[in-house]
């Protein structure tokens, strides 16, 4: 039984297909000029793509069927609601991103975030989201529109394929559509936004397959057998035991032991790359913009309120800020003076590793961290040493830090936003983005009572602290600017 | 821009002079702030040419039916303003009796031996273009 007349699937789906069109229109006129433009193409495509494989479809069903009009209703209504649903996604996934876009900070940033990825990977877009949920976050969509469109052709005919092939064929887009989501409450604070070097490291790690060079890990024996023996004995719930009486159902009498094993095995496999995942970026961060990047971090797990378990996506906080103050002492040369900046440093250590020490890990979670423990040891061979080679150009070592930090640090303690400063030949040149970021991160890690002093009147502490942060947005901006234009 | 170093800053004033482009040049890699500079011609005997800046406020009338000055603080002043910000290289177009607050490109701070004026160019002057100095409430330099 229909409750719905067959043909007016066929009426809403122009009608949605109408709107969608004209939303992705008007929401590109609240875009800033070029921003997003590659991904709006991919949308066009993908919507011209869904028309063009509803109304191929209906052709053929029309000279198919043509002496059965009930058959030929009920074919064309199946497609619609195919077709319908295709745009409902494109709508509720997609277009949230274009609108959030045109919210973003007005300092612009992206200049920066622009250079530093293209010196891993040329072919990409990169969309700035910000969100209403309290997270950063990586989208990289890779071919974007071609393999929705690919989706569509194996599930067209021959006609409708060719079609599809070539509409597909009339547009390159860059490999990489991506989006880096950060929180909207952090969209004026340069400080808090240094997280985002993590999610750029991820698009790094995507688009250079680091993950690809340290998986498989083999699993830590002794905590995989643990696990499969708890699971083996696990009580089945959840329906399965209908029965008051007779022995307790388990999941090894219902799966057997190898059935558990292999389930146990896929499931830590997933929990281990996407830990590894998280430390490859950890570590490309944090060489790529120094302390700027464990200081960020730190206040972002404050500010989460976040407690110090690991999930099925991340690794415990306090270990990932371990991994990072080890990285910053061991390979980076911090902490080996009594500078401010290595001073705070030395004096998170001791914290750190006795919150990493306290993390409590249970079923996939403690194989794991197992497994890494076992694995990031002095050994050469170990996993990070092969993450370190593809940022071991860029990294923002100690040696940096002193060279390019205090002179930028002196002038922001002035009230002066860092923008040039003077460089050895006595001319004046752009300050580094990274100096930028990290003489923000010492000056409030260290001195911000002295940066607030600096203030005449009754201005409230965030106002003054905002101000700090107006003077690194400004200093991103223009310094960006110099720098291309010289 | 004038200024006399070697003097305190009251008895300066009363004999001020007007900063050389090769005094300006020094003291821009000494003390006096107006960065950046992008071309060397930007700077001149007693001048340096800046830029609009990359953000503008303008006022939002369908926002406000009416305007009692007596009542107006800065609350009710930004109720009906809004934030634009032109990539910078791109156009602001600023259409016939219409209005629009900028800032400079430069981030611009003074020592206490120097002062200065924003000027507006004779060309700009003549289309209506004001400027102004902001005094901010902290050290923080900065034109608006």
């Amino acid at each position: 039984m229909q409750s719905i007349d067959q043909k007016t699937y066929l009426e809403v789906f122009e009608q949605k297909l109408h709107s969608l069109r004209k939303l992705v229109q008007d929401l590109r006129r609240g875009l800033p000029n070029r921003t997003s433009d590659q991904f709006i193409q991919g949308l066009n495509l993908i919507i011209d793509a869904v028309e063009l494989f509803l109304h191929q479809r209906v052709d053929n069903l029309k000279a198919a069927l043509a002496g059965n009009p009930l058959e030929l209703a009920e074919q064309i209504a199946f497609h619609s609601k195919v077709a319908l649903r295709i745009l409902g996604a494109l709508h509720e996934e997609y277009l949230p991103l274009l609108h959030a876009e045109s919210q973003r900070n007005e300092y612009l940033v992206y200049p920066s975030i622009d250079r530093a990825v293209r010196l891993f990977t040329e072919s990409f877009e990169l969309t700035l989201v910000p969100d209403f949920e309290y997270n950063y976050a990586f989208v990289g969509k890779e071919n974007f529109a071609s393999r929705e469109i690919e989706l569509l052709e194996a599930h067209s005919d021959q006609g409708t394929k060719s079609a599809l092939a070539a509409l597909r064929g009339k547009t390159a887009l860059k490999q990489w559509i991506t989006f880096l989501h950060f929180p909207v409450a952090d969209r004026d604070s340069a400080l808090n936004l240094c997280v985002l070097a993590h999610e750029l490291a991820h698009l790094v790690d995507e688009a250079t397959k680091i993950y690809q060079k340290l998986l498989p890990i083999e699993l830590d024996k002794s905590s995989f057998d643990e696990l499969v023996d708890a699971r083996c004995n696990t009580p089945a719930y959840g329906g399965i035991t209908a029965s008051t009486s007779g022995p307790q159902l388990t999941f090894e009498k219902i799966f057997t032991k190898p059935g558990v094993e292999a389930r146990c095995y896929l499931s830590c496999n997933e929990v281990l790359e996407r830990w590894i995942r998280e430390i490859i970026a950890d570590i490309l961060a944090i060489h790529a913009i120094g302390p700027a990047s464990y200081f960020a971090f730190n206040d972002f797990f404050a500010y989460m309120g976040a407690e110090n378990i690991p999930s099925s996506s991340h690794p415990a906080p306090a270990f990932r800020l371990q991994l990072m103050l080890d990285e910053l002492k061991d390979t980076m040369g911090y902490m080996s003076s009594s500078s401010a900046i290595d001073s705070v440093l030395t004096e998170a250590m001791p914290r750190v590793a006795a919150g990493a020490n306290a993390a409590k890990y249970k079923d996939e979670a403690n194989v794991v961290q197992k497994t890494i423990e076992k694995n990031p040891g002095k050994n050469a061979d170990n996993f990070l040493a092969k993450i370190r080679p593809v940022i071991s150009g860029y990294s923002f070592k100690a040696s940096a830090y002193g060279q390019q930090v205090p002179d930028v640090l002196r002038r922001l303690r002035s009230g002066i936003a860092p923008i040039e400063v003077l460089d050895s030949s006595g001319a004046m040149s752009p300050a580094s983005v990274v100096a930028i970021l990290n003489a923000g991160w010492e000056l409030y890690k260290t001195d911000i009572d002295g940066f607030y002093g600096e203030f005449r009147g009754d201005v409230p502490k965030m106002e003054r602290l905002a101000n700090l942060n107006h003077l690194l947005f400004k200093a991103i901006e223009a310094s960006e600017v110099a720098r291309r234009w010289k | 821009m004038s200024a006399d170093q070697s003097m305190p800053v009251s008895e300066s004033l009363t004999s001020a002079a007007v900063l050389s482009k090769e005094t300006l040049l020094r003291r821009l890699k000494e003390d006096l702030i107006v960065s950046p500079i992008l071309e060397p011609s930007q700077i001149g005997d007693g001048s340096v040419d800046i830029s609009l800046g990359t953000r503008f406020i303008r006022s939002r009338r369908a926002k406000a039916t009416e305007i009692n000055f007596r009542e107006l603080d800065k609350e009710k002043i930004r109720s009906f303003q809004e934030s634009v910000v032109v990539p910078f290289g791109e156009h602001y177009i600023l259409h016939s009796r219409s209005f629009v607050l900028g800032c400079t490109f430069e981030f611009i701070a003074l020592p206490l031996d120097v002062c200065g004026f924003v000027l507006a160019d004779r060309p700009m002057a003549e289309q209506g273009f004001l400027s102004q100095l902001r005094r901010l409430s902290t050290r923080v330099g900065g034109a608006a």
